[in-house]
């Protein structure tokens, strides 16, 4: 498992623990670099995250401007599963509000990304001025039936 | 000696006019509820959005907008939201003024921990090493002291670090400190608190030059 922040994962955070599951903690972003850089075509880049941690044991480093750097790799999969709330039949999408995040480096970081639309409609139904991901790096898509949104954290104001 | 609220307020004093900034999780989440509102600031949130504004009214709260602390948020005219890696662009490409975060260790030449307790915690460093490893203005917002009573202010982090050599400025529950030539500069005192208490909850170096004035919150 890659990931950057479980929060208040606690079953993840206990498997880590009792070592049943691997798991490789990443700077938040650098984990979007490394999908750009899959999904872009670069096998590497160099950013300065994370430099003169446990993060950069064993990477190449190198001197930048006066500012050192960590050699990171691309990180490419075989499968890409995004959630969109609108698609096309051409694959095109659409992401909602801050639900986009790591969604359109995530695909075509991999050989077939899967993506789950909370819409999908015909063709020429959505603006390509609105179009966040072109279909190009999507290989599957369909509707799900039944979205469950569920907040973590419900934080509101009073009404004065 | 001030609360958290406190610690908020102060640090509130530093956000200038026409400032980016971007608030971690925790304390520096409620400087955003001092800032004066004759100034014009934008908060990011590094999860996708800039141009945050405060919480939902209840029942309007969306599952599809929120902040990197996974609360439901609201945002201001203006707004926009973006991909994680447009996120951490406005970050590493130094387009965000002032980064203000948590630490659980600061110490005298800047290094920061604060993602990690071997064996114990590991929620994962999310943003917070390319956010400290990029801002070249970074305020650490935290008690002087943990929870045994042990400085957190010291000559060297014993936790794993998030970062070296790039905190510039603390702010605590008993003072605003400087970090340069690898040590602590004594700035203000927190009301009513005096040098001698500080110094005594400061392992690392600290300079003390001349008056040090209290805090003006």
């Amino acid at each position: 498992m890659i990931s950057s922040y479980v929060g208040e994962n606690d079953e993840f955070e206990r498997q880590m623990l009792s070592g049943e599951l691997e798991v490789e903690l990443t700077p938040q972003g650098t984990l979007a670099e490394k999908c750009r850089a899959a999904q872009a075509g670069f096998p590497a880049f160099y950013t300065p995250a994370g430099y003169g941690t446990e993060v950069a044991e064993g990477k190449e480093t190198r001197d930048f401007n006066g500012k050192m750097h960590v050699l990171e790799l691309a990180y490419k999969a075989d499968f890409a599963f995004v959630k969109a709330w609108k698609g096309d039949e051409a694959g095109n999408l659409i992401f909602k509000g801050t639900a986009r995040n790591f969604n359109p480096l995530m695909c075509g970081a991999a050989t077939i990304t899967v993506a789950e639309v909370e819409e999908l409609v015909p063709l020429g139904v959505l603006d390509p001025n609105h179009i966040h991901t072109p279909g190009i790096f999507v290989q599957r898509i369909f509707q799900g039936e039944k979205f469950e949104k569920r907040i973590e954290q419900r934080t509101v104001r009073q009404r004065s | 000696m001030l609360d958290k609220n406190g610690i908020a307020k102060r640090i509130a004093k530093e956000v200038k006019n026409g400032y980016y900034v971007n608030l971690g999780i925790g304390i520096p989440t409620l400087v955003a509820n001092f800032v004066r509102d004759d100034i014009e600031v934008e908060f990011q949130s590094e999860n996708g959005v800039l141009g945050m504004g405060p919480f939902p009214f209840e029942g309007e709260e969306d599952a599809d907008i929120i902040n990197a602390g996974k609360q439901t948020i609201t945002t201001m005219p203006g707004a926009s939201f973006f991909d994680s890696a447009t996120s951490f662009s406005m970050i590493r490409g130094k387009h965000v003024h002032l980064t203000i975060l948590g630490a659980m260790e600061v110490s005298e030449n800047g290094d920061i921990a604060n993602w990690k307790i071997p064996g114990k915690m590991v929620k994962g460093m999310g943003g917070a090493m390319d956010l400290v490893a990029s801002a070249d203005n970074i305020i650490v917002a935290m008690m002087h002291t943990n929870k045994r009573g042990e400085s957190k202010l010291l000559k060297k982090c014993s936790l794993p670090l998030t970062g070296v050599g790039c905190v510039t400025k603390v702010v605590t529950n008993l003072a605003v400190l400087e970090i340069k030539n690898n040590q602590f500069y004594l700035l203000e005192r927190a009301p009513g608190v005096s040098v001698e208490v500080i110094q005594n909850a400061t392992e690392g170096t600290l300079i003390i030059e001349g008056e040090i004035p209290e805090m003006d919150i």
